[in-house]
């Protein structure tokens, strides 16, 4: 009876054991593969650009999308990701209630040297760091890229690599620090609730393009010397069109990240969460992202009946929706989503009228309908706890105040940093592309090849 | 700097890449190779612009 018991019990162990290789290996998988779906967007932001853009600039614009990706991995894994674990508490680095956060917890894991190099490279022992630096740092990279679409046509390479360094590896981090961590004072504060970084990735990006803007100036025939804006039409709408679609089927990727999942020693409970702890789904994010997306484009045809402001749409529906996709009703998701595509074109066509040139809507899309979304949540969810029960007592409640609060922060973490590092690169001549380089064309001047060595024509539109 | 530090694979329990230990001087290495491609890259296109102008 003892030996049967023993063998009982061995044969558990070995179940149990079995089923938690099982459960790490998914949970290794999930996350890797996010990856290359966050990858889409890239490839989307690459042919949207590209085709966004004049003939004569296609390939440089190219190269700067490429840049952007590449310095900002690469910074991301020097500095970035240690920036996230240390800053939640506020910038004295103090270690918070769920002792995940501050200089020192930073300092053990996420440095590429000393004892925490360890947690920053190939290790047995260690399914999850990789995989997590990884999306992270498509985050990142989603980010910097964000305000690419902004700025095409008339900035320097470098310089906007500069650009795209600090917002993707410090100025969105900081903002995911504060807002998108269980220790984050805008979360155990302000009740801040971004699941799906509305305010954090897009609005912080699309505030930090404006910055930007205003140093850069716009391209050089957009306005009239009366301030009347001059339509620029890229040389592809098809390409763009197709790129803005691409970027919709990666954000899947970088929404499914955005889980935390049950059964590892870093989970937050039983079932899968967000990253504050809150409850939620996979099947929450299909309902969501499927019916954001077609709300804003049916919002954005209404008045546009414009392919790339559809798209457009596309985009500013998830945006819209983003901070809540984990606790939204369907019903709901679909009338914020259309209202987003319906307010999208006017509020660009409010920016340009200040002699700002958002080439594509960048500002608007990401920055205006991103601070739309956090502060929708507000009004739609004040009273649900921001965290779930293991946090400490009195954490704060989802409020349209904390909503707002997290806006300002979002937006003063964007606009501030893009606007004194470009104003520093064009006092050093880093910034701007000649006047005459951008009459000639970027691509005949510093892209040692061709986008259409055999031309291309087609007839103008008749409806404008 | 080079190599692993253990013998056999059966040894393994940890980090397992090569060169443990140093891994300070290989970051700060592809510090300055990142800073220097990207200055580099800065003189390349500067000289490029100029010539068109």
């Amino acid at each position: 009876m003892e030996e049967q018991i023993a063998l009982l019990t061995a044969n558990i162990e070995a179940v149990k054991q079995s089923a938690q290789l099982t459960n790490t290996m998914f949970a290794e998988t999930y996350y890797f593969l996010s990856i290359p779906l966050m990858m889409i967007i890239h490839a989307g932001f690459l042919a949207y650009e590209m085709g966004a853009t004049r003939l004569k600039n296609t390939l440089s614009s190219g190269i700067k999308n490429l840049l952007a990706f590449a310095f900002t991995i690469i910074t991301f894994y020097f500095f970035g990701w240690w920036f996230y674990w240390a800053l939640p508490t506020g910038i004295d680095g103090a270690m918070g209630a769920m002792e995940i956060s501050g200089f020192a917890y930073a300092n053990a894991i996420a440095l590429p040297w000393g004892e925490s190099a360890q947690y920053m490279g190939p290790n047995i022992a260690d399914n999850a760091s990789g995989v997590f630096w990884g999306a992270f740092a498509l985050f990142a990279a989603t980010t910097a890229s964000i305000m690419s679409g902004a700025l095409i046509e008339r900035i320097q390479t470098v310089g906007f690599v500069i650009l795209a360094i600090v917002l993707g590896s410090f100025a969105w981090v900081v903002a995911a620090a504060w807002g998108w961590h269980a220790d984050g004072w805008l979360v155990t504060k302000f009740g801040v609730h971004d699941f799906g970084a509305a305010g954090l990735v897009h609005a912080v990006a699309g505030f930090f393009a404006l910055g930007v803007l205003f140093n850069l100036g716009p391209r050089l025939g957009k306005f009239n010397a009366d301030g009347s804006a001059n339509h620029i039409a890229g040389h592809n709408m098809p390409l763009t069109v197709v790129g803005l679609m691409l970027i919709i089927v990666g954000f899947f990727g970088f929404l499914m990240a955005c889980i935390i999942l049950p059964g590892e020693s870093w989970s937050w409970a039983g079932t899968g969460t967000t990253i504050y702890g809150t409850r939620m789904t996979l099947s929450a994010l299909a309902f969501g992202i499927v019916l954001a997306v077609s709300g804003g484009i049916i919002g954005a045809w209404v008045f546009t009946r414009d392919p790339f402001w559809m798209m457009s749409g596309a985009l500013a529906g998830i945006i819209s929706v983003a901070s809540g996709l984990d606790i939204y009703f369907p019903s709901q998701i679909i009338i914020i989503s259309i209202l987003a595509g319906i307010i999208l074109k006017p509020c660009a066509d409010f920016l340009e009228s200040f002699g700002i040139d958002d080439a594509v809507g960048a500002v608007t899309v990401h920055g205006t309908i991103g601070i739309f979304g956090v502060l929708m949540l507000g009004v739609m969810a004040s009273g649900y706890p921001a965290l779930d029960a293991y946090a400490p007592e009195g954490v704060a409640t989802i409020t349209l105040w904390g909503q707002f609060v997290g806006s300002i922060v979002f937006i003063l973490l964007g606009i501030v940093p893009g606007y004194i590092v470009s104003a520093i690169l064009k006092s050093l001549g880093m910034l701007r592309v000649p006047d005459a380089v951008q009459e000639k064309g970027l691509d005949v001047v510093k892209v040692p090849a061709q986008a259409y060595p055999e031309g291309m024509n087609s007839p103008a539109s008749e409806d404008v | 700097m080079f190599g692993f530090s253990f013998d056999s694979w059966a040894d393994v329990t940890g980090a397992m890449y090569i060169g443990v230990g140093s891994e300070g001087v290989w970051t700060v290495i592809a510090v300055i190779v990142a800073i220097a491609t990207l200055a580099l890259g800065y003189a390349n296109e500067k000289a490029h612009y100029d010539k068109h102008q």
